[in-house]
């Protein structure tokens, strides 16, 4: 919702973040479906996995790394984060092209 | 003079009667006020000016020239919120029922012209049997050229409608249209075609209550935003509501006065557990951001997967769009996009700062969805944040799939 490629000005993320395209067991599934299949202890290889998976995707570092987010923040900073970031945002000018009327998909 | 006076006095007395004191004790008797009783709560105290006090109808037939009410049974005119010019509506059901005839949209639509010329807010109060069968196409053309009006101030003026009595048929396109809806829980209901046409038609057996009462319309269908236990509360929350809002499209929101300080929330630290499938409650983050006690929710019982709402923020108004990880893990599904993207689009129209706050899994899978169009549907949301020029600031909380 709201990220960056849509237009948003500001994306904050707190440490607790996790951004991916979705959870680690479904995704383990798709990415180490051979190696799941493959191994002697699937259980094992999974959690293997998963834990792999989390450790790479389960944060909000990716994400900063490529600049789709503007900075992780401390919690306890977040409303001064956003009071300022309001402010500094108050004399945004972004306009619409030309147009009669979108034609949103009702 | 002092003859010509007298009369003018006696007929101020005669349309402050509205239906007579008979109609106005089973007003009350319902647990509702009257719609003058109604302006003055709305209103700051002693503001209200009336325009067409004195219109009647023009009606003959039916033996309607004999039955003739000094406002013929809606009282229009402007006053102010906060100190802010509004105009205002309110439909008096003491008088022919609230029924709406030819000269009874007359007046509405007069307001509505001047509320768009001047750009300020418009709110009607809504408590009406329906047409006034004796006008027959007269009365309906009086709801189209309502809705007209609403359509071509959508986007321009906000526009806000409580429903505090009867609303059927026709007439529940004029406040479908508005901005947002408010009703009044046991006295309220809101349907296209009532209980009798449904059982004739259907054979379903339904109360008023159970097919279009408030609690019906603020968590089955969405129709309504708010719902209220009374019309004291009711009209309160009006005056909230619009102290979030600008006058019109070309302003922007009324900030209150705030010195920035240090400004630290170390409770904010301690809100997200520490598995990553325990819920919490969005709206605990949302308060421990915003100003103190400034939250208004909007849609509460409706799609509760997603919470929006307005609130203040170092005093400036900004309208608030969250994941809510308590219901269905946050999920988001047919209900809760269009939820979202009807409230992000108000506050796009509106110059209302967006805030998202983010904690979501994705959509809902399943038959149910997608035959329900969660791909239309989804892209409304989409769409909506897409289109918005506001300033956007988003944060994620946990998870972002």
């Amino acid at each position: 919702m709201n990220s960056k490629h849509i237009g948003a000005d500001l994306n904050f993320a707190w440490p607790s973040a996790e951004i991916a395209v979705m959870g680690a067991k479904g995704a383990i599934e798709i990415i180490f479906k051979k190696e799941i299949d493959e191994a002697v202890d699937r259980e094992q290889k999974m959690k293997e996995k998963e834990e792999e998976y989390l450790t790479t995707f389960a944060n909000p570092y990716k994400a900063a790394n490529r600049g789709f987010i503007d900075e992780v923040i401390d919690p306890k900073d977040t409303r001064r984060k956003l009071i300022k970031g309001f402010q500094m945002l108050e004399h945004k000018v972004d306009k619409l092209p030309a147009k009669k009327h979108g034609n949103i998909p009702l | 003079m002092n003859n010509k006076l007298q009369r003018l006095r006696e007929l101020h007395a005669e349309a402050f009667e509205g239906g007579g004191e008979k109609r106005i004790a089973k007003q009350h008797e319902k647990g509702k006020l009257t719609a003058r009783e109604r302006i003055h709560f709305l209103l700051d105290e002693g503001s209200f000016e009336e325009i067409g006090m004195f219109v009647t109808h023009r009606t003959t037939d039916f033996g309607m020239d004999r039955q003739k009410i000094l406002g013929d049974g809606v009282i229009t005119g402007y006053g102010s919120i906060h100190g802010r010019l509004v105009y205002v509506f309110a439909q008096d059901f003491t008088v022919f029922g609230g029924s709406l005839s030819e000269t009874h949209a007359e007046k509405i639509c007069k307001i509505m012209d001047m509320a768009m010329k001047v750009g300020a807010p418009l709110i009607g109060l809504n408590d009406s049997g329906g047409a006034r069968i004796q006008e027959g196409v007269s009365s309906l053309g009086g709801y189209a050229d309502i809705f007209y009006r609403n359509v071509r101030a959508s986007g321009v003026i906000p526009q806000i409608s409580a429903v505090m009595g009867p609303c059927a048929g026709g007439a529940v396109y004029s406040p479908a249209i508005t901005d947002f809806i408010l009703m009044v829980e046991d006295t309220s209901y809101m349907f296209v075609t009532g209980p009798n046409v449904v059982k004739t038609v259907t054979n379903e057996e339904v109360t008023s209550e159970a097919l279009g009462g408030a609690m019906t319309h603020a968590s089955k269908s969405g129709v309504t935003h708010l719902t209220a236990p009374n019309d004291i509360e009711c009209l309160a929350m009006i005056r909230q509501l619009l102290s979030y809002m600008p006058q019109n499209c070309e302003e922007k929101p009324a900030d209150l006065a705030y010195t920035i300080e240090e400004e630290l929330r170390p409770e904010l630290g301690g809100l997200i557990p520490d598995n990553p499938n325990q819920p919490y409650d969005m709206r605990g983050v949302i308060t421990g951001i915003m100003d103190e006690l400034s939250f208004m929710e909007i849609h509460p019982l409706y799609a509760d997967n997603l919470v929006v709402g307005f609130a203040r923020l170092g005093g400036k108004s900004v309208g608030i769009v969250a994941n809510q990880p308590m219901s269905l893990a946050g999920v988001l599904d047919v209900d809760s996009s269009k939820k979202g993207a009807r409230f992000v689009r108000f506050c796009d129209s509106f110059n209302i700062p967006l805030l998202v706050l983010v904690d979501v899994p994705g959509f809902l899978p399943g038959t149910d969805q997608e035959w329900n169009a969660i791909i239309t549907n989804g892209a409304k949301l989409l769409y909506a944040f897409s289109e918005a020029t506001v300033p956007r600031i988003t944060l994620i909380t946990r998870k972002a799939y």
